[in-house]
């Protein structure tokens, strides 16, 4: 098992709020930066998420202080953004928790499915 | 925005704000500059309102959540929080409310006075959100209104952005569009209704099929227009307005089907609209179908407004790149005006400027409307700041019981939490004499701020605006709450308030934060009352403006028109209209008559069209506005006539075609107004050549802010009354005007000439001058509230401040003059470290006012933000009222007896 920071275990960030799921799902795949995760987030959900500056960084602290993600040292390449923008990286523990919280949404949606429950068609 | 936003970033702990303020202030503006393109700019407002919301969370968060180290999931830590704290604290919280009741029920001039600070404050701060949000923040009132947009074009080959549409856009996007749901085009204008009483001039919307389906409005009777209604040559049909429902049909039931008189034509009625129905900036009491005629539809006329509504999901950029797809189509649709060259047109550049409904309908007030919420906000601080020194002088003076208190048992968290609790009851107690206060003030500021508001939009007190108050209410009471917990009640200042801490330290630290409380306070009210300089100063400035037009309380306007059916033939039309200006001439007290097309001085500018002139023809032709006038317009006016002569109704019947221009004109084009007469323009290459007979002075037609646009009269004739239209404005100057019964003789000379031409829009040109200045004269007459309001507030601080301060120092002073020093040394001396306090004040004041009335430019005229005569005056009187306020108790200090000073420690 990886030598995890803080001594917490993955499990024991369960459950994720929205905002915390969301924003590690725009991360597991790509380092991006504040605004391009709130964007992410916006296209990926048809606009159902909407984080505000506010809550994006409250997560975004929170995550980093458990090393969910980190803040990365250097810019991507062939980035022509603004040189203020800070990026940010999901660590291997962030994959994991994430990877539980999948596991954990997927059973409770298989229960929810045992029960015959079906989303309405909007 | 951004920099509000900038400001409340203060709230986060100093750690996570030097980490994340920066980052977070990036991601808000690109937010809020995403959120304004695509969905309009109150959709970016309510963006804010929801940052803040989230920005308080997460600060109290960090700040409640830093011992034990906070969990990820918010959710769990409020959880934790209410369930590990929530009984006790409730019912310590029922024990603190009843105590601070108790306590406040004690000391009634205290709390009378704290609650009248606070209701003044948040009234007014309540009143002018209240317009904030009815204005800027709620949308407009139709269903999913955040689709609309405003059809508006530009051209910069002319100079030109704010074009309206045409039938023949209307045809073009209705027919090629694909990013519409529905394209409406409408007119707003005025019908004469006869038959049934006397003839009247009612306000019309004239308007394609489209409009109230696109709208989401159903009518209350009756129904829509239909295609076959909108249809040229179809019969007519009219919807009434619920108002003009009830005042001239009693609000019958039966009243479908009736037959109302529009403009000569029998209309039937086929529907009556809902109450609250509103479109226009005046409300209409009539809607007509608009019937545009593809086949008289030009390029590039520009009549009519358009609206419509964007299919789901498209933003305003694909709209605007859609329109731009389809303006070639438009051009290569229909006929060019005649007298204008295909090329002409190109050159023009014809492209989108679509903006969303709301914005256009709101227009540059937000800038206005912001400016006052930041003064007021300011108004509520320095109010915060007072009650904040009568806390701290009432915490001290309860230092007997509060170190009993402490004595007994009460922990400082204690004691801070029922200080708190005091505060924040009278903050709301301040929030319902404020909402009391705002619910009557409300309707005398839209009273006064009438002419400026669209009255499209409803200004109420509702649910948003009661919120908003409660929030305040709650802010500032734990705001000024919070000032005197942290001087005193912190475990080492505790013990101050046992009585024992009368040590040089502890006496210095309370001066210092009463005078950091006057030294803000100083620096608002300076920064309040300059901006109040300003707008008085920009006041003085209109006023000196020279309208181009004299004595305008002796000019009585009046707008008439000609319907088709009164006057079939335009020849017609110029005979009745001279006609009308005989009879009125011969009313007693008339000094002359005259009359205008298309608009009133002051108002709106009239069409503009090129012009070229014969001794230049190689150059570009100029962009001129133009006017169809009357004889006498000049002398009606009181403008002065620079060069030549006035037309005469010869010109106007005459086949010689002539025109005066304005001096600007003349000056700048022939060098002088006497080298201008004799001289030759045109339209078009096609239309005769007008002689310039004479040379006007300058009329500022488009605002008193605005310089005078250059203006070519014409005389109206038979030969140009293919481009006039039906409709003039009546010039009548008298002594009489505005006494009794002159406007039942101007009547009846109308009706003399034809009983069926109503008279509207009757006003004197001394209301349209002064409603050229309402907006900077609304501006002031609040600002120079607020600025008084914050000055006596600031004032009483001032006052009470230095009362308190040489009540404490007596024994030091009764001292001193048994040792001999004189009165006016020591008076001196008091005087000077006050003044000390207050000129850092003024010195703060200063650098913020010079920062902050930057914000206010666009409101300004004839003085710069940083003027220095306002600033060195206001920062004067400031100085001079707080030595004042401050040399009453100093001469009560000194004329005390030494022995009794000495004696009362």
């Amino acid at each position: 098992m990886p030598d995890y920071p803080r001594r917490r275990l993955p499990q024991h960030h369960l459950p994720l709020s929205v905002p915390v799921f969301q924003i590690l799902l725009s991360l597991s795949d790509c380092d991006l930066h504040g605004y391009a995760i709130i964007q992410d987030i916006r296209d990926r959900t048809e606009g159902e998420v909407e984080l505000t500056a506010s809550t994006l960084y409250a997560a975004i602290k929170r995550l980093l202080d458990a090393g969910l993600i980190n803040e990365l040292e250097t810019r991507p390449s062939g980035d022509e953004d603004d040189a203020r923008r800070r990026y940010y990286r999901i660590t291997s523990m962030g994959l994991d928790v994430a990877r539980l919280e999948t596991g954990r949404l997927e059973r409770t949606l298989k229960m929810a499915r045992d029960k015959k429950l079906r989303a309405r068609k909007a | 925005m951004i920099t509000l936003y900038r400001l409340a970033l203060g709230i986060l702990p100093a750690a996570v704000r030097q980490q994340y303020g920066e980052q977070m202030s990036i991601v808000f503006a690109d937010l809020v500059h995403d959120v304004r393109r695509r969905r309009g700019r109150h959709a970016a407002c309510r963006v804010f309102v929801a940052e803040l919301g989230a920005l308080v969370s997460f600060a109290w968060h960090e700040r409640r959540g830093q011992q034990p180290p906070p969990r990820i999931d918010e959710r769990c830590v409020v959880w934790q929080l209410e369930n590990e704290g929530g009984r006790p604290m409730f019912g310590s919280f029922l024990q603190d409310l009843r105590y601070a009741a108790r306590m406040l029920r004690r000391t009634p001039r205290f709390t009378s006075v704290c609650i009248a600070t606070m209701g003044l404050a948040i009234g007014a701060t309540t009143s002018i959100f209240s317009v904030v949000n009815g204005i800027l923040i709620k949308p407009l009132p139709f269903p999913e209104s955040d689709r609309l947009i405003a059809l508006v074009h530009q051209a910069p080959g002319v100079n030109q952005s704010e074009l309206a549409a045409s039938p023949a856009i209307y045809f073009t996007y209705r027919e090629h569009n694909q990013t519409f749901d529905s394209v409406a085009l409408w007119y707003s204008n005025t019908a004469s209704v006869t038959g049934g009483g006397d003839p009247e001039e009612v306000q019309r919307l004239q308007t394609t099929h489209e409009l109230l389906p696109l709208l989401r409005v159903k009518p209350l009777l009756g129904r829509s227009f239909s295609e076959a209604d909108d249809r040229p040559g179809s019969r007519g049909t009219v919807i009434l307005s619920h108002a003009y429902w009830q005042r001239r049909f009693g609000g019958a039931a039966g009243v479908l089907g009736e037959t109302l008189v529009v403009d000569g034509a029998p209309h039937e009625i086929i529907g009556v609209l809902p109450r609250g129905f509103r479109f226009l900036p005046q409300q209409a009491e009539i809607l007509t179908p608009a019937r545009p005629n593809r086949a008289r539809a030009f390029v590039p006329s520009m009549g009519g407004r358009g609206v419509a509504r964007l299919k789901d999901g498209v933003t305003l950029d694909q709209a605007s790149a859609d329109v731009a797809r389809m303006i070639p189509i438009l051009i290569d649709s229909f006929p060019i005006v005649p007298g204008l060259t295909r090329q002409a047109v190109e050159n023009m550049r014809l492209g989108p400027n679509l903006r969303w409904l709301k914005d256009d309908i709101v227009g540059d007030l937000d800038d206005v409307l912001w400016i006052l919420m930041g003064t007021i906000g300011m108004l509520l601080v320095v109010a915060c700041a007072n009650v904040a020194n009568l806390q701290l002088a009432r915490t001290e003076a309860r230092g007997q019981e509060l170190a009993t208190r402490i004595a007994l048992g009460a922990g400082w968290r204690k004691i801070a939490s029922s200080l708190i609790v005091e505060s924040t009851l009278l903050g709301l107690m301040g929030g319902l004499a404020g909402l009391a206060l705002a619910a009557t003030t409300l309707p005398v500021l839209l009273l006064i701020a009438a002419q400026e508001l669209p009255s499209m939009l409803a200004v109420t007190i509702d649910p948003a605006v009661l919120a908003f108050t409660l929030a305040i209410s709650l802010g500032s009471g734990l705001l000024f709450g919070l000032i005197p917990v942290v001087k005193y009640v912190r475990p080492t200042a505790a013990a101050m308030l046992s009585g024992t801490g009368r040590s040089h330290s502890v006496s210095r630290e309370r001066h210092r934060a009463r005078n950091s409380l006057v030294v803000m306070q100083v620096a608002l009210a300076l920064v309040l009352l300059i901006a109040s300089g300003l707008m008085i100063r920009t006041f003085q400035a209109l006023r000196d403006v020279d309208p181009g037009f004299t004595d305008p309380e002796q000019i009585q306007t009046l707008h008439l028109s000609i319907s088709q059916a009164t006057a079939p033939e335009f020849e017609r039309v110029i005979r009745m209209q001279n006609e009308i200006c005989d009879r009125l001439s011969a009313i007693a007290g008339v000094e002359s008559v005259a009359f205008s097309s298309r608009s009133l001085p002051l108002i709106a500018s009239g069409p503009t069209g090129p012009f070229s002139l014969e001794d230049k023809l190689g150059g570009a032709p100029l962009e001129i506005e133009f006017r169809y006038t009357s004889p006498s317009l000049f002398r009606t006016l009181g403008t002065r006539l620079v060069a030549g002569r006035d037309f005469q109704w010869t010109d106007h019947y005459g086949t010689r075609q002539v025109v005066i221009v304005s001096e600007t004109v003349a000056r700048r084009e022939w060098g002088s107004p006497a080298s201008a007469v004799g001289k030759r323009m045109r339209r078009s290459e096609k239309s005769p050549w007008l002689e310039v007979v004479g040379v006007a002075g300058d009329i500022r037609h488009r605002g008193l802010d605005q310089p005078a646009p250059d203006t070519v009269y014409l005389a109206s004739s038979e030969t140009l009354a293919p481009y006039m239209s039906r409709d003039a404005y009546f010039f009548i100057r008298s002594e009489r005007v505005g006494t009794a019964g002159f406007i039942d003789e101007i009547q009846r000379a109308i009706w003399s000439v034809n009983g069926s031409v109503p008279l509207g829009r009757v006003q004197t040109m001394g209301e349209l001058y002064q409603r050229s200045t309402a907006r900077t004269s609304l501006t002031l007459t609040l600002l120079s509230i607020t600025g008084a309001m914050a000055l006596a507030l600031g004032l009483i601080g001032i006052y009470g401040v230095i009362t308190y301060m040489f009540t404490q120092r007596t024994r030091e002073i009764g001292l001193r003059m048994a040792l001999g020093a004189r009165h006016a040394a020591l008076k001196r001396m008091l005087l000077s470290q006050v003044l000390l306090v207050v000129a850092v004040g003024v010195a703060l004041g200063l650098a913020g006012a010079a920062l902050l009335t930057r914000l206010m430019e666009s409101l300004l005229f004839g003085v710069g933000a940083l003027d220095v005569t306002t600033y060195v005056t206001v920062s004067a009187i400031l100085v001079i009222t707080a030595a004042l306020a401050a040399y009453l108790p100093v001469r009560r200090v000194t004329r005390i007896d030494p022995m009794q000073a000495l004696r009362a420690e």
